[in-house]
């Protein structure tokens, strides 16, 4: 049978490496635009504090305007969305946090019983106070920046410090990718957004160990010097790996961003977003980037003898 | 292909069954109506008829073995986080301590820690009464508490069973009556042990009443060790004690003191002084908590529980004196509540999600590496069935990110194959044969998966250990299964693979291309 991954081997990566980084900071440039443009991300309760009221309506004539303005009677501040097809009835309603918050959310509920009566469901409902938002988002990002430490440490120890580094590299740009993709599709970031990326750092970490396995490998076999080739070589014999890894975990998510629930869309989202930039930037970032530490450690070595 | 690795792969897969067994049972064919005795009160319990009482023994041992538990946000309830409320508590500091606001700032967090291990003890004692079957409470970082109560859909009503203050009352046993009960009624403990037998032989005055006696178990959780009878009418409520500490005898031993405000050190002078000899009962939410002796008429309103306590028993026995004093407000921090509707539709989602995917990764590993890939299927078959007993056997719960977790594995553990498998071919590309290239293949391949699990398992590990309930699952999840993806991707899978090309020789059939 003709292997349909083939063709890939035969393309000369390191050559055109430049462009490769060059697109990823496009990328991410876009990203750095996007937030000031938008003002910063779009944070959910678990980070910004509120409640979110998730209530179906059994009514095919309701609309997000009625259940707006039936709010709006009340005076509260609040955001409604559809949650899904708007068919189903769905609708997220989010109230900000204020002074009395909680007596805001059970003026809310008050009035759409009063409209709604036996046709409206409560499915869910989610409280976060202020003081707790803050400790979640802090407790967030120590985590991050503590898998961050233990990865760049064991690559150190398994590899030697530029691995080490070069790893770290292609995870921010990673991190920076998730955002900026969290950024285009208005992605809320809540817990399981943080959850995702974490999970892409320990994910995509993966994909540059197997590439480092080989260039180890390789460096140690090949009597050449030639670092450039080294690594083109290395590329060349694990890049079917690593794009048939991130196709099966794709497969996954995305049969969890087409037939899985609502509430997880954003997550999956996210992972599809961070498993494509983390098998992309072990192979054009995380092992390019060796090459210029380790040709300059070439020289010196040269120097030396 | 050897014997020892066939034996130890049906041996590790009989212990998976047997781990897994439990959690069959209890969701497939425990009937719910069997499931619902859990959550009755434990006097309830001890008025069931004996078959009942059977019944409910052998559910309560079956969901104390390993049975997986389902998240909130799949069986529906209602998570409440709380804390005392930092304004009410400054302001009850303020009083305690006569305006001294440097007082009260050196103090702060040691009273507040008390505060929370009142409020923890005063909520463990309300268990029962929230009337569902696994209600969990828990201290979470700080000065947090949250509380879990699975089934409950309403966020006002669990509110209302939370943050309801607790009622200590003081009571005198009905000595005369527990002396005159034969011997028979009573249990090791001196307790009346079955309220209905003992109430068909003994008829008990208008002013008296039967109330179970409780005491705390190592988890600080509240055990019925029987019943005493009581005088109705207490004769002092929480609202007189002022303050309860921690104190020791001339001997050193652990006892509880406990002063009463100036109206309280009266009735209590009072009290004491013609009742000398009898018992005096620490009533908490309509639950005996302790019956200790009156041994002196207590003057002054300073007063001593002593006995063979242990250092556990006083601090809780303290936590619940205290619970009289209690009158710091409670403030939400967090409240979720998820409709049964929601919770069955994200099981359901999340179910054919996770079904549809690893069916899709089946397929391609069948389409993509043959034989070989049949065996992938095998391996990762495995790798579903143990993490499922993994998670079962550390009493996981599983949340609906955990199940995305447990798909998202499957689609990961792959990897090891594909690395296996690519190296396979390249060394036949090299131009080893078929026997020779597999052993290479999975030798050099090790160490790769090694390394790669090593991050995975970095990552998932701080995921597990984040302290909030879903993203845990989710971290929980994929820990277990990467782990589990070690023995079945590498040690399965080579065993299969060598056993389908050395024994059955199937030379002829596609292997790998």
């Amino acid at each position: 049978m003709y292997n349909f991954l083939e063709p890939v081997r035969k393309l000369d990566f390191v050559k055109y490496r430049f462009y490769f980084i060059g697109f990823s900071l496009i990328l991410i440039t876009i990203g750095f635009i996007l937030f000031f443009v938008k003002g910063g991300f779009k944070q959910s309760i678990d980070f910004a504090g509120g409640t979110r009221l998730e209530i179906k309506v059994n009514d095919d004539k309701c609309t997000i305007d009625l259940v707006r303005e039936v709010i709006s009677s009340t005076g509260v501040t609040k955001d409604v969305t559809y949650l899904g097809d708007p068919s189903e009835k769905i609708f997220l309603i989010s109230i900000g946090v204020k002074e009395n918050y909680t007596q805001d959310v059970e003026k809310v509920k008050q009035a759409l019983v009063s409209k709604f009566g036996d046709k409206l469901v409560f499915r869910g409902e989610n409280t976060v106070g202020p003081r707790l938002s803050r400790e979640f988002f802090k407790s967030a990002l120590i985590l991050s920046i503590i898998v961050g430490f233990i990865i760049l440490g064991y690559i150190w120890v398994r590899f030697d410090l530029i691995f080490g580094l070069g790893a770290i590299a292609s995870l921010i740009h990673d991190l920076f990718i998730m955002l900026t993709v969290a950024l285009v599709f208005d992605i809320e970031m809540d817990i399981t957004i943080i959850a995702a990326i974490l999970t892409i750092l320990g994910y995509s970490v993966t994909d540059t160990v197997v590439v480092y396995d080989r260039i180890r490998e390789n460096l140690e076999l090949s009597r050449t010097t030639d670092i450039e080739h080294i690594v083109n070589i290395s590329i060349r014999q694990v890049i079917v790996r690593s794009i048939l890894t991130s196709f099966t975990t794709l497969l996954i998510i995305i049969s969890f961003m087409i037939w899985g629930p609502e509430n997880l869309k954003g997550f999956s989202t996210e992972l599809l977003a961070g498993i494509i930039s983390g098998t992309y930037s072990s192979l054009f970032i995380a092992a390019p980037i060796v090459i210029g530490f380790e040709k300059r450690k070439l020289i010196k070595k040269e120097k030396t003898i | 292909m050897s014997w020892g690795r066939f034996i130890t792969i049906v041996v590790v897969l009989v212990i998976g069954g047997l781990l897994i067994w439990p959690t069959y049972e209890w969701y497939f064919v425990v009937p719910e109506s069997d499931k619902s005795l859990l959550s009755l009160p434990a006097e309830e319990v001890s008025k069931l008829s004996p078959e009942l009482k059977k019944k409910y023994m052998e559910v309560k041992q079956l969901r104390g073995s390993t049975v997986l538990g389902l998240g909130l946000d799949l069986r529906g309830g209602v998570y409440i986080t709380l804390e005392p409320d930092p304004v009410d508590m400054t302001n009850f500091l303020l009083e305690k301590y006569g305006g001294d606001m440097d007082k009260v700032n050196s103090k702060y967090d040691e009273e507040l820690e008390n505060q929370v291990n009142v409020i923890l003890e005063i909520l463990r004692n309300r268990l029962d009464q929230f009337g569902v079957s696994e209600p969990v409470i828990r201290k979470e970082s700080g000065s947090k508490i949250s509380v879990e109560l699975p089934g409950v859909s309403s966020p006002a009503q669990a509110r209302e069973a939370v943050s309801r203050a607790g009622r200590l009352e003081f009571k005198f046993v009905d000595d005369e009556l527990m002396k005159s009960v034969d011997r028979r009624f009573l249990n090791q403990y001196g307790y009346i042990n079955d309220v209905n037998e003992f109430l068909s032989n003994y008829t008990i005055p208008a002013d008296d009443e039967v109330l179970g006696y409780y005491e705390s178990d190592e988890y600080g959780v509240p055990v019925l060790k029987g019943f005493i009878v009581l005088k109705k009418e207490a004769v002092l409520d929480g609202s007189f004690l002022s303050d309860a500490r921690v104190g020791q005898d001339q001997f050193g031993r652990p006892v509880v003191e406990f002063s009463l405000t100036l109206e309280g050190a009266d009735i209590f002078a009072d009290v004491t002084k013609n009742n000398v000899g009898k018992r005096l009962a620490i009533v908490l939410d309509e639950k005996v908590r302790s019956a200790p002796v009156i041994q002196t008429e207590i003057l002054g309103g300073k007063g001593q529980i002593t006995g063979k306590f242990s250092q556990e028993e006083v601090n809780t026995l303290v936590s619940i004196l205290k619970s009289g004093a209690l009158n710091v407000k409670l403030k939400e921090l967090e409240v979720k509540a998820i409709g049964p509707s929601l919770g069955a539709d994200s099981i359901n989602l999340g179910t054919k999600a996770s079904l549809i995917g690893i069916l899709l990764v089946f397929a391609f590993a069948i389409f993509y590496y043959k034989t070989f890939g049949v065996i992938t299927t095998i391996s990762l078959t495995f790798n579903l069935f143990l993490t499922l007993a993994g998670l079962a056997m550390f009493r996981a719960t599983l949340t609906l990110p955990g199940i995305a977790g447990l798909a998202l594995t499957i689609g990961m553990a792959i990897d090891a194959n594909v690395l296996q498998f690519e190296r396979i071919k390249e060394e036949l590309r090299n131009g080893r044969d078929l026997i020779s290239a597999m052993k290479v293949g999975f030798d050099k391949a090790f160490i790769t998966i090694i390394d790669t699990h090593v991050t995975v398992i970095i990552s998932s590990f701080t995921l597990s250990q984040f302290g909030y309930g879903p993203i845990k699952g989710f971290g929980t999840t994929l820990l277990v299964g990467i782990i589990v993806s070690l023995f079945t991707s590498v040690f399965v899978v080579r065993f299969f693979a060598d056993f389908v090309v050395q024994k059955l020789k199937l030379r002829y059939l596609p292997v790998l291309v």
